[in-house]
């Protein structure tokens, strides 16, 4: 029985022998600053020198509540946004506690230029974070992409809003916005898959309590009526 | 190649195709065109040679600060001084020899303890290193006696003598010499040997490097620009590291055929001197160059230099380890345009769309406007323009039914600017989830979508 064990071991130290179970390699991490999904995320957090695709079908279905945690702790390197889909809204931005000054909002005008960029800033170590915005990146450009952020050791982010049906980025998440707050699914990790999708609940409005709009718009009118 | 001499064209250099024919140096063109009427003849640009030269001490301002202009075609550098910083005598030479090749220059050096030596030898071709001054006598025994500059008359006397090489001359009785040639004969030996003093005047560098490559023939590839512009900035970078300054941008002037001339500016971000991170902005600039005809001149110019010495510079590669952002947004800026890479300021407006601003890149932060309790949460993503929203079962319509949660915080604004806004913002939930930022115009009673969650 000993030999047995013995010579199974042997026979799984070979590096050929990839396991499926456990999360052998784990690369480097910043916590995500969500507790519920940092514990499903092979390494606990944001892989650093990696590219994260992360699936948002519209702008504002809970992007920025599962990045801004992230970008707040990212003192002393620069935030790059490429081609975001609306404006970065300042004031929202320096109240979620991100440094302005390190926020730099790159327009490329095209698809190209956008992949360029993002090539670039994932290239430097200089750049904490780099979120792109970019439909239409194919597998080639994915993996130029994650070869650059390998050399800069940035926190790389392709946000898209369809998923693709293959992809060479080692992690892939999809995001939702339901009215309880923001679900997001794990789409590709290392390790077991996941199916059942984490929420990720936010406190601040949810406490604010419903008002019917109905009765706001009758109260409009009859102060139209009032005039 | 032709140079004028008076009114008689007169041949230069020949290549060896035109020799074959029987061409020589020193024969007339109107000779050389009678052997030969198929002729490519290039005319020799005296101006065009002292601008190079003039160049070119710039540029070995960066081995030793004493340049001397000593000729038409010759330099002298000073560089007992620094033979321990650029790793002795041999090390230095071959990377001198080794950038003038990069520019494409044909050099002959030499190397003596005096100046007189150095040029002689350098102009016979003797490249031995002499480093000790009593060898200057051995050193130069041997070169012909046409290195010193004598009129005819005196060449013809020294040559009926019999006076062949400088060592013949050494040979005879000085006093002699000076008495039958002149005095300064003797005085030009006098000085090679280090006897007398032999003061030069030391080169000055101007204060703004432009410098102009002119072309026979004009060209349309941004490529062919891409190679000019190595070559200006390859001299570029050497002045700049012999003066100890940097440069934060260039403009590169194109002078066309039957156009007024363009400009073209190319930033760096911060003030630099190695040619590499010029040239790695000016390869992305080059993407968005559009020459509108074919190029006669290319032109560089750096005006502004800033001093670059008493900064730290690395030592060994920085961009390893902590990367070189300025020079990363040049590139950027280079590629895509100015416009493309920008920052983001809060402003002190109540009006939401007044609230912030496009910065420029590295300008000081702002600190958010103080009184945070009476402001509502902001949305991350701002619409461009506020879209108007239609209103269905008197619900505001954006893809679906919006339902305002929280309260209304009522926007009052910009009465004394012509951009007065009376609006009640909310908070919308569809139900889907996603949030939205509307609002409900207080004149009109329509209902706009101003931002998303």
């Amino acid at each position: 029985m000993d030999k047995q064990n013995s010579s199974l071991g042997d026979v799984l130290k070979h590096p050929a022998i990839w396991r499926g179970d456990g999360r052998a390699t784990v690369p480097a991490c910043v916590p995500s600053g969500h507790p519920a999904l940092d514990a499903v995320l092979p390494g606990g957090g944001w892989p650093l020198a990696s590219v994260t695709e992360i699936v948002a079908a519209r702008p504002g279905t809970g992007e920025l509540a599962l990045l801004w945690p992230m970008l707040r702790h990212c003192t002393g390197q620069s935030i790059c946004l490429i081609q975001p889909p609306l404006l970065p809204y300042a004031p929202a931005w320096a109240a979620a506690g991100i440094a302005l000054e390190r926020l730099v909002w790159l327009r490329p005008g095209d698809a190209a230029g956008a992949l360029w960029a993002m090539e670039q800033t994932l290239r430097e170590p200089g750049c904490g974070a780099v979120l792109g915005w970019i439909d239409g990146v194919d597998d080639r450009a994915a993996r130029r992409l994650l070869l650059a952020s390998r050399e800069g050791g940035a926190c790389g982010f392709l946000l898209r809003t369809r998923p693709g049906q293959t992809s060479p980025l080692p992690l892939r998440l999809g995001v939702d916005a339901l009215p309880g707050g923001v679900a997001v699914r794990v789409l590709k990790r290392r390790g077991p898959p996941l199916v059942p999708p984490i929420m990720l609940t936010e406190t601040s409005h949810a406490l604010a309590g419903l008002i019917p709009a109905q009765a706001t718009a009758g109260r409009v009118s009859g102060h139209r009526n009032a005039a | 190649m032709v140079e004028s001499v008076g009114r008689l064209e007169r041949v230069v250099v020949a290549d060896a195709l035109a020799q074959s024919l029987g061409i020589r140096a020193g024969i007339r063109l109107s000779a050389a065109l009678a052997l030969v009427n198929e002729l490519e003849v290039h005319r020799r640009k005296p101006n065009a040679e002292a601008e190079a030269l003039g160049a070119l001490a710039c540029w070995a301002q960066q081995f030793t600060p004493t340049v001397v202009i000593a000729g038409p075609a010759m330099l002298l550098l000073e560089v007992a001084g620094c033979l321990r910083y650029f790793g002795g005598l041999a090390a230095l030479r071959s990377r001198i020899e080794a950038g003038l090749l990069d520019l494409a220059y044909f050099v002959q050096t030499a190397c003596a303890p005096t100046p007189l030596a150095a040029y002689w030898r350098a102009e016979c071709g003797e490249a031995g290193a002499i480093t000790e001054l009593a060898g200057v006598r051995t050193g130069i025994a041997a070169l012909p006696l046409s290195v010193l500059p004598l009129d005819a008359r005196q060449h013809d006397g020294l040559a009926q003598l019999g006076v062949v090489t400088l060592a013949d001359l050494l040979a005879l009785p000085r006093a002699g010499i000076g008495r039958r040639f002149g005095s300064e004969v003797g005085l030009w030996l006098d000085r090679a040997l280090g006897l007398v003093a032999d003061p030069r005047t030391a080169f000055v560098p101007p204060d703004r490097f432009i410098r102009c490559i002119d072309l026979d023939y004009p060209f349309e590839h941004v490529d062919v620009f891409v190679r000019l512009a190595e070559r200006l900035l390859a001299e570029l970078a050497g002045y700049l590291g012999g003066r100890g300054l940097g440069v934060q941008s260039v403009s590169f002037r194109f002078v066309y055929d039957d156009a007024p001339a363009t400009l073209l500016d190319v930033g760096f971000g911060r003030p630099l001197r190695r040619l590499d991170e010029m040239l790695a902005v000016l390869r992305e600039r080059a993407e968005r160059i559009v020459l509108d005809a074919p190029v006669f001149s290319v032109e560089l110019r750096a005006e502004r230099l800033h001093a670059l010495d008493g900064q730290a510079l690395s030592l060994l590669d920085q961009r390893q380890q902590h990367g070189d952002l300025p020079l990363l947004l040049a590139r950027l800026r280079a590629r895509l345009g100015d416009d493309a890479v920008c920052a983001i300021a809060t402003v002190a407006d109540h009006r939401p769309e007044r609230a912030w601003r496009l910065a420029g890149e590295g300008e000081a932060a702002v600190p958010p406007p103080t009184g945070e309790s009476s402001i509502g949460e902001r949305p991350g993503w701002l619409l461009p323009e506020s879209q108007p929203l239609a209103v269905r079962n008197q619900l505001p319509w954006h893809d679906e039914p919006l339902r305002c949660i929280g309260r209304a915080e009522r926007i009052e604004a910009g009465w004394w600017d012509g951009g007065g806004a009376m609006r009640d913002y909310w908070q919308a939930l569809g139900p889907s989830g996603r949030r939205y930022w509307i609002y409900q115009d207080r004149h009109s009673q329509d209902w706009w979508l101003h931002g998303i969650f």
